[in-house]
């Protein structure tokens, strides 16, 4: 979320929802609904931010308790339109991630595992 | 009417705040509002940015209970006074010559989002940069790398924005 620029009028119609923390989400949802209702123009600019962040302070550097927070998210709370793209979006993304790691093929069983436990607890 | 806000969420970020502090204060303009919402830190991170001194651009404000991430990022909409928004994490710092640059572009058009190039790297991996860049200057960093060689983030960024090695992280 942080390399994109939001109008500000545009959020303070949508709002964030509640995500189980997977705040970004409760932002992008919201416009992706209003984009049912109104065209939105989105803009690609050939500019780039530089974010700096501490690994130790950031969420997303546990890969396993990222994807089955998305996971969750996903499956209790994208509108039914977007919920098998979002779904695709989070496993395509992950496994690439995964498929690039040092991970040995027993980590990655146990992470999928993990995912599916979660998933339907 | 800025043209760009800010809205930054912390919580007991005391540790690094005196950097977060650094960069905004780099970044916050006439054109760049900066929002600070404290997230009801149970450690001294609100009582260090209320001694700030920060400029009239930034506000700065404290929920009275935790709210958590996504309850704090709504809390700041009421506070928006810029045409665009962009959103932050507390541990997140970026580059002011970057967003100053920005800023033409989000004057000249009207979109509902505009999506940049986000380069994201932690500052472990630039300390390893740094080193792999072998120079005598640069022999002996440290962890304290934002506090103690470059004097703070954003002479870090002047650093790298000279040397164009941005890409490279």
């Amino acid at each position: 979320m942080q390399a994109t620029i939001f109008r500000a009028s545009l959020v303070k119609k949508v709002g964030f929802s509640e995500f189980d923390g997977v705040d970004d989400w409760g932002l992008f949802h919201n416009i992706a609904l209003e984009a049912q209702i109104q065209e939105l123009s989105v803009k690609f600019l050939d500019i780039k931010i530089s974010f700096v962040s501490y690994d130790q302070n950031s969420r997303g550097q546990d890969h396993l308790k990222q994807i089955t927070r998305q996971v969750i998210a996903v499956d209790r709370y994208w509108d039914n339109i977007f919920k098998k793209d979002a779904m695709m979006n989070v496993i395509i993304k992950k496994i690439l991630v995964n498929k690039e790691s040092n991970k040995t093929y027993e980590d990655l069983k146990i992470t999928i595992q993990q995912i599916t436990k979660n998933l339907y607890q | 009417m800025f043209e760009l806000t800010i809205a930054i969420c912390v919580y007991n970020q005391s540790k690094i705040i005196s950097e977060l502090i650094n960069n905004i204060k780099n970044v916050a303009s006439e054109n760049i509002q900066v929002i600070i919402s404290d997230d009801c830190s149970d450690d001294n991170t609100y009582e260090i940015l209320r001694q700030s001194n920060f400029s009239e651009h930034v506000v700065l404000k404290r929920n009275k209970l935790n709210l958590g991430p996504t309850k704090n990022l709504q809390s700041t909409i009421d506070f928006i006074r810029g045409q665009y928004v962009i959103f932050l994490g507390g541990d997140d710092f970026i580059n002011p010559l970057e967003i100053k640059r920005l800023i033409p572009h989000l004057k000249k058009n009207y979109y509902s989002m505009l999506v940049c190039l986000g380069v994201r790297t932690s500052r472990e991996k630039i300390v390893d940069f740094l080193k792999s860049k072998n120079e005598n200057a640069l022999a002996n960093i440290n962890t304290n790398i934002f506090n103690q060689e470059f004097n703070g983030i954003s002479e870090f960024f002047y650093y790298i924005a000279t040397m164009d090695a941005g890409n490279n992280f």
